[in-house]
């Protein structure tokens, strides 16, 4: 699962800024959710990602990889990941 | 705050090259009127091909983000296709500036295949009045049917016209022919001197009055602005760079004070050198006229086209002043 291929992206201040350019769209992502596109950029699963992500933060697992999927059907739901 | 907002300030404030415009040749195959190239720059040498793609990705590593090939005519250069695809290789909203003559239904399927995100085309009238301004003949109907192949690959594509004496009436066909089309269009009336100084592409802009009619037909509503800085201080150098054909640096194409030269030093040498560095330390109190204008807020003033006029680009630009006037009074 990975960011479309014909969407231009860049990592800003710590941040993904994404432009869609069929929809006019620029979409900014936080921090976190910066992070989670890098790791699906290199092929990571949920499981991984939620790993990492356990190790920078103090938070719960579970609760990591129940963002990650609601994050996920996000970037979906806005057809930027294919 | 609009994510477009968000990402103008941050680059703004930390100094981030968003948006590069690389002219990648000054040949073309048109002389239209108002070109603010001198003729004489047609036989320069331009940067290579590695070159450009070298830059290109020294600029990514700065968190560049929009990169825009110009010319001349960029699709003189055969290697176009091949450095679109490498700057959509990392991740770049690519777009194409051009003037649409060579676009035939090979070369627009070469630009869908490159990944182009855009094109837009210089067109500025009906058949009579775009021959005239380009001085070719077959330019209208090379334009129509460029427009017609890019349509047909689905690719976005503009039209954009600065409008001029000889060409103030067509506005009202292109903004149709657009609508028929589905094409964004963009008016502008500012026209600046060639690079060398030449003022003569100045001479075809339109009157006070005409600007002031066109605004109104148009509904133009501008945002005065209270805020002096957003005013006065242009982006120009500081999330925005212009890269010649020869491979000069400027704040801007249009703001030609040389900052550096990718012939001996690299991108990143000239981004943060000194000469940008005095450049960005710039604030209101330098711009001494402007101040204290009461013009200021409706005013959009190029620092490049006060350059040009007075070698300062602190100074009042009477160009902007013209405008500035116009917006006012609507």
């Amino acid at each position: 699962m990975k960011l479309k291929k014909n969407l231009a992206y860049r990592k800003i201040d710590g941040k993904i800024f994404i432009v869609d350019m069929k929809t006019s769209m620029l979409h900014s992502v936080n921090e976190i959710g910066s992070l989670i596109i890098d790791l699906l950029q290199k092929n990571y699963n949920f499981n991984e990602i939620a790993q990492k992500i356990v190790q920078e933060y103090d938070v719960n697992i579970e609760d990591v990889i129940l963002d990650i999927k609601n994050f996920v059907s996000i970037l979906r739901e806005k057809k930027l990941i294919e | 705050m609009k994510v477009s907002e968000e990402i103008f300030n941050i680059t703004f404030q930390k100094r981030i090259p968003l948006y590069t415009t690389i002219e990648i040749t000054y040949k073309c195959n048109l002389n239209c009127i108002h070109c603010y190239l001198p003729e004489y720059y047609k036989t320069k040498k331009t940067m290579t091909t590695e070159k450009i793609k070298n830059v290109i990705k020294q600029i990514k590593n700065l968190g560049g983000l929009y990169i825009v090939f110009t010319g001349g005519e960029p699709l003189i250069r055969e290697d176009i296709f091949d450095l679109i695809k490498y700057a959509k290789g990392l991740n770049f909203v690519v777009l194409l500036f051009t003037n649409g003559t060579l676009i035939d239904e090979k070369v627009a399927q070469k630009l869908k295949f490159s990944g182009v995100d855009k094109v837009e085309i210089s067109f500025y009238g009906r058949e009579i009045v775009h021959n005239s301004i380009t001085l070719k003949n077959d330019s209208y109907k090379k334009v129509v049917c460029a427009i017609r192949y890019l349509k047909k690959e689905g690719i976005n594509t503009a039209i954009k016209c600065p409008i001029m004496e000889i060409n103030y009436d067509e506005y009202v066909y292109l903004q149709e022919f657009a609508k028929n089309n589905c094409l964004e269009t963009k008016f502008d009336f500012v026209l600046v001197p060639k690079n060398d100084g030449d003022s003569t592409p100045q001479k075809y802009m339109i009157s006070q009055k005409k600007i002031k009619d066109f605004l109104q037909k148009i509904k133009f509503n501008h945002k005065k602005s209270l805020d002096l800085i957003s005013n006065l201080i242009c982006s120009a150098g500081r999330n925005i760079v212009g890269i010649t054909a020869d491979g000069k640096v400027y704040p801007c194409l249009q703001f030609s004070y040389k900052i550096g030269d990718l012939n001996n030093q690299t991108f990143k040498q000239i981004w943060f050198s000194k000469k940008f560095e005095q450049l960005n330390k710039q604030n209101i109190d330098n711009y001494v006229e402007c101040k204290s204008c009461d013009l200021v807020s409706v005013c959009n003033r190029c620092p490049g086209v006060a350059y040009v006029e007075t070698k300062n680009f602190y100074m009042c630009s009477f160009t902007a002043k013209r405008l500035a006037k116009v917006v006012q009074e609507i």
